[in-house]
């Protein structure tokens, strides 16, 4: 019966000649918690065409709740409309809800709703779930308490993918990332630190070959193909990898950087950034002194050029 | 079969908790009640004046209701996650029509004890108002997906309570106006003819009238109630 769940093919969305979401297979992972990392536009499209497909739970960001229903009952009903086995005192300590369970929603706070959602998220027996911005507004414990959720369904042996436009909360979670963008569905690679120290010493020199350039955020290393870097920035000695937009700080130094760079066509256009040649679309002059190069991918991004690297660049570009 | 019932059985308890939670639309299905007491009170014995808080009790209770609890759905912007639970759709309808009729039957014999009304054949009569009350449901049901909140449905049932629930009154006035002869083929005015049919002595095929022009009003009703559902649910 797994057969049938690898073909779910979002269709693509052209919306005025823009491509707003390129057509793709969703991933299939079976028994790993899926993370797809995208823009607040397409997770709305993802959602919205598998909103009819059955053996897909969908669990919205936002959704009403019975409010005149205490907690207790509003499960209750959950759990007679999945026909679902779970054990109801089980769901509310896991969630934390096991001093309000005879409380109305109505007087709970918007997190405390949003537990409820979870709790109730547990009963849903449907073989995929699709969590659209699962940790979006929570405070930490709930956090917590979705990661537990999620844990749960993936026990439970189904399939789960969360849709987020926030990369650090989907790197604690999820055991697959992909990134979406215009361009296409692409896996970004993944590997904890835990197991990066582990053998540290034998695979630094390994490291330092590896093609792939490593920036860290929180406990986790993320690891991006050359290619997919737009630009590098170096503000007081803080090296950032700019990727469609965000900004992931790296350790190693520029002058290293560019070094490993180079063979990929990159080209250290500033004193302090180094640029993806390949998407640099427009070289602009301000004045006689100052230049700078405008990406492709999103007009609103400036990178400075320097009069001195000007001349080196026309001779690459072939001015 | 079994899941389907436990789903039935839950959705009927949700809604009866909510509801009775809900003191503005709940406290509106004893106006009928209240009506029919005094009624009784002033002395009106005929079976128009019985059948006039009856009437009343259809679009107050089955319609109003059944309104508010869809349209209720749809403003909390539960319908959606209910409709895309395993729940049918037929188990969605038939869990929240329970309620309504429910509340519908025990109000309409609370109304025909207070106002004194004993139908000569009870079980033909009784017949006779469950099948109204499944029209006026289907028609609640129908205006509560066009209902956007509980406030808009409070409005849109009026034409209803002035329509079916009020229109035999206009019966006195036939003989001047030739055209108010469409309202005898209301299921509100069929259900009066047939309570007075009930005190004469009738044959069986007198009967067949009245049933058959509100089974038509309720196919009419179901009809437009599955379109609009399914058109809803594309949106």
């Amino acid at each position: 019966m797994t057969k049938d769940f690898l073909q779910i093919v979002i269709p693509e969305s052209v919306i005025g000649g823009v491509t707003i979401c390129p057509s793709f297979e969703l991933p299939f992972n079976e028994g790993a918690v899926t993370g797809i990392y995208s823009d607040v536009e397409q997770i709305g499209y993802i959602v919205q065409q598998l909103q009819y497909n059955n053996q897909i739970n969908l669990h919205f960001r936002k959704e009403g709740c019975y409010e005149r229903l205490t907690i207790m009952e509003s499960l209750k009903f959950e759990k007679a409309l999945y026909s679902s086995n779970e054990v109801l005192e089980d769901i509310l300590k896991m969630t934390g809800l096991m001093d309000k369970k005879s409380v109305k929603i109505k007087d709970l706070n918007e997190v405390q709703v949003q537990r409820v959602r979870f709790a109730k998220l547990l009963m849903h027996e449907q073989p995929i779930h699709i969590l659209e911005e699962p940790f979006q507004n929570l405070d930490v414990e709930t956090k917590r308490i979705v990661d537990i959720v999620i844990t749960k369904l993936k026990e439970k042996g189904y399939i789960v993918y969360l849709l987020a436009n926030n990369l650090e909360d989907l790197l604690s979670s999820s055991d697959q990332l992909y990134r979406l963008d215009s361009t296409g569905l692409e896996p970004l690679d993944l590997q904890e630190e835990r197991k990066e120290s582990e053998k540290t010493s034998e695979t630094e020199s390994q490291l330092i070959k590896l093609e792939k350039i490593p920036t860290k955020l929180n406990d986790k290393f993320i690891l991006f193909n050359p290619p997919e870097i737009d630009y590098i920035e170096s503000v007081d000695g803080l090296v950032n990898v700019y990727v469609s937009g965000d900004a992931f700080p790296c350790t190693l130094t520029l002058n290293d950087l560019e070094q490993r760079l180079v063979p990929f066509g990159f080209f250290r256009c500033h004193r302090s950034y180094i640029v993806n040649l390949q998407k640099v679309r427009e070289i602009v002059t301000w004045t006689k002194n100052s230049y700078s190069l405008i990406l492709s991918e999103n007009e609103r991004t400036h990178v400075p050029l320097s009069k001195s690297k000007l001349v080196e660049l026309k001779k690459i570009v072939g001015i | 079969m079994n899941t389907s019932v436990r789903r039935i059985q839950a959705i009927l308890v949700k809604d009866y908790k909510e509801f009775s939670r809900n003191l503005a639309v709940s406290s509106m299905i004893f106006l009928p009640l209240i009506l029919a007491a005094f009624y009784a009170r002033v002395g009106v014995d005929t079976i128009q004046g019985y059948f006039m808080s009856i009437n009343i009790t259809f679009s107050m209770v089955a319609t109003y209701v059944q309104c508010c609890l869809i349209a209720e759905e749809k403003e909390k912007n539960t319908l959606r996650s209910l409709m895309l639970s395993p729940a049918s759709t037929s188990e969605i309808l038939i869990g929240k029509s329970t309620l309504t009729f429910i509340s519908t039957m025990l109000i309409v014999g609370g109304c025909m004890y207070l106002s004194g009304y004993m139908p000569r054949n009870f079980v033909v009569m009784a017949i006779a108002l469950m099948i109204s009350a499944v029209f006026y449901i289907a028609v609640g049901t129908f205006l509560g997906l066009f209902a956007k909140s509980v406030m808009e449905s409070s409005v849109i049932v009026l034409p209803v309570l002035a329509i079916f629930s009020l229109g035999p009154m206009g019966m006195a006035y036939i003989e001047n106006y030739p055209i108010l002869k469409v309202i005898e083929w209301f299921p509100s005015v069929q259900i009066i003819l047939l309570g007075e049919l009930l005190e004469k002595s009738f044959a069986l095929g007198d009967l067949i009238k009245p049933f058959a022009v509100i089974i038509g009003w309720i196919i009419i009703a179901a009809i437009a109630t599955v379109v609009t559902f399914k058109k809803r649910m594309v949106d």
